[in-house]
């Protein structure tokens, strides 16, 4: 009992804060809501017995990527953009709606379509105790392919950032 | 939290006391910081109040709860009101998933009930710690931005930039003593430091009975390194730049007064208890005594009271740390920007790589201690 009581409450800050990252027009505010929902949603990963995913989805997530994306917003002088881009002219304004309503209703289609298949997920008690030594022996086992490719993938970005900003007098091109 | 209606009431104690166990240590801390400093710097310190000017900080508490309520017109009142609750959550949590001393029973109706001495036991205990502690730098972000005052911005500008540099050298020196003990557990590491230093060297096992089998003894560069990064985590001198009065009014908490300030001091006490309690944990056997535990389990004989026994060696080993924290800051003075980022990016973490790659290569060649 006491467990959907805290299930429906990280479910209604995972959905409400994402609601306001795009419903608010201050971007400081709309990144501290996704954040928000970042922490909900490590909450639900804790909640399906899954500690080492929900710690990893709040150090990474919450703790280094939001953080960096905090830091540059509020370095940018960014008070002007936020009245522009909020307040659009009738065609503009429908166009972002129907965008966002035909998403919603695609992902709201696709949740649909996977509960009346297959159920709702719910945390399996018979299940044995999670451990990080069965996760990192399948890791380096069964998915060492994709894990390799994976590293291969991260490590682009920085040779990629790196590149990009040396050209052409990088960051300070004019 | 349990099964039986008596295990379930231990537990929110055992929470509760913890808690209360973490936030009490501040006023304490505050009062050896006070006088600790006018120590070092030949001076006198509070000494009017109570004994050894005790109950100073009795006083003072009753001035910050009667302090106005005060609130810039400029700021953000959400924010402005949440950084502060904030600031207490990461160190609180963090705290109660440390063991602070041994598991101990307890008999209720017929029945033995075994309980840990920790508020609770996720079973992946560093990450959770390093992921909670990570969370910190929002109380910093939310009291800069939400002041509506560019020096508390910039504060908490520099705190999140610091804080994020120093957090990869921190995560990289403790990879040293997951690879050594081959786990994430607190009481599995504990438990591999018992006893004196014995480890495996060229296929021949070789005991020095005079130390103790302590981390540090197999991760001293490693034991460096995390030192130095947790200064750096807790906004501490010689890492305070967030708050470099010189430069900044006090940073991020600029235009906080009374008990709003207090907690980001509390949370910042409680930054530390972590860190010094990791420090004890990994490096120096956590609430294990090195020699005669066994012998004192015997001769006490209630585990309840042994747990409690443990806990004062705990505490001891955390007050020692606590007190260096105390001691580097009177000491040290305060980096310089540039120095700050150079130390972080340049040197602490080449040196965590190095220490990284060295134990590995240790590991597999000697096949050493915990990695059975």
């Amino acid at each position: 009992m006491s467990e959907v009581i805290v299930f429906y409450f990280f479910a209604a800050v995972t959905l409400l804060s994402g609601l306001r990252v795009i419903s608010t027009s201050n971007p400081i505010m709309s990144a501290l809501y996704l954040v928000g929902s970042m922490v909900g949603i490590s909450g639900l990963f804790f909640l399906l017995n899954a500690p080492f995913i929900a710690a990893v989805q709040l150090m990474v997530y919450a703790g280094a990527v939001m953080v960096l994306f905090l830091f540059v917003v509020m370095i940018f002088d960014t008070k002007d953009d936020g009245k522009k881009g909020n307040s659009p002219g009738p065609l503009v304004g429908g166009l972002k709606a129907l965008s966002i309503g035909g998403l919603a209703g695609i992902f709201l289609y696709v949740i649909l379509f996977k509960i009346s298949n297959f159920g709702y997920l719910s945390p399996d008690p018979s299940a044995p105790q999670f451990e990080v030594k069965n996760m990192a022996k399948l890791l380096f086992t069964d998915y060492m392919f994709s894990f390799e490719v994976l590293g291969l993938l991260l490590l682009v970005i920085p040779i990629g950032t790196v590149a990009l900003s040396r050209i052409r007098g990088g960051t300070h091109a004019k | 939290m349990g099964a039986s209606g008596f295990e379930i009431t231990v537990n929110t104690v055992k929470m509760l006391l913890i808690f209360l166990l973490m936030v009490q240590l501040v006023p304490i801390l505050v009062w050896v910081e006070r006088r600790g400093s006018a120590f070092i710097q030949n001076r006198f310190g509070p000494n009017r109040v109570g004994p050894l000017g005790l109950t100073q900080l009795l006083a003072d508490a009753v001035k910050f709860l009667f302090k106005e309520e005060f609130r810039p017109p400029k700021s953000e009142a959400f924010l402005f009101y949440a950084a502060p609750v904030l600031a207490l959550i990461p160190g609180a949590l963090a705290f109660g998933s440390i063991p602070l001393s041994a598991p101990f029973d307890l008999t209720w109706g017929g029945e033995t009930f075994s309980f840990l001495f920790q508020s609770f036991d996720l079973g992946i205990g560093i990450v959770f710690v390093l992921a909670i502690s990570s969370l910190g730098t929002y109380a910093l972000l939310f009291a800069g931005w939400g002041s509506g005052n560019k020096y508390s911005m910039m504060g908490a500008v520099r705190a999140s930039a610091q804080m994020i540099s120093y957090e990869l050298a921190l995560g990289l020196s403790l990879v040293g003593i997951l690879l050594i003990y081959g786990t994430f557990s607190f009481s599995e590491m504990i438990e591999a430091q018992k006893g004196p230093l014995s480890f495996m060297l060229m296929g021949k096992n070789v005991e020095i009975p005079f130390l103790p089998n302590w981390g540090i003894f197999y991760q001293p560069l490693g034991f460096i390194l995390f030192f130095a990064a947790t200064f750096a985590e807790t906004n501490r001198s010689p890492f305070d730049l967030p708050e470099a009065e010189a430069e900044l009014v006090a940073g991020y908490h600029t235009e906080y007064g009374g008990l709003k300030m207090l907690m980001f001091y509390i949370g910042e006490y409680g930054h530390m208890m972590v860190a010094s309690a990791l420090l004890a944990t990994f490096y120096f056997g956590g609430w294990d005594l090195p020699f005669g535990s066994d012998w004192l389990k015997e001769a006490i004989g209630s585990s309840f009271l042994y747990s409690l026994v443990m806990h004062l060696v705990f505490m001891t080993k955390v007050l020692l740390f606590l007190w260096v924290f105390v001691w580097v800051r009177w000491t040290l003075p305060r980096f310089r920007y540039d120095q700050l980022m150079d130390l972080g990016w340049k040197t602490m973490l080449p040196w965590a790589l190095f220490n990284t790659v060295v134990t590995a290569v240790v590991v597999v060649l000697f096949s050493s201690v915990g990695n059975s």
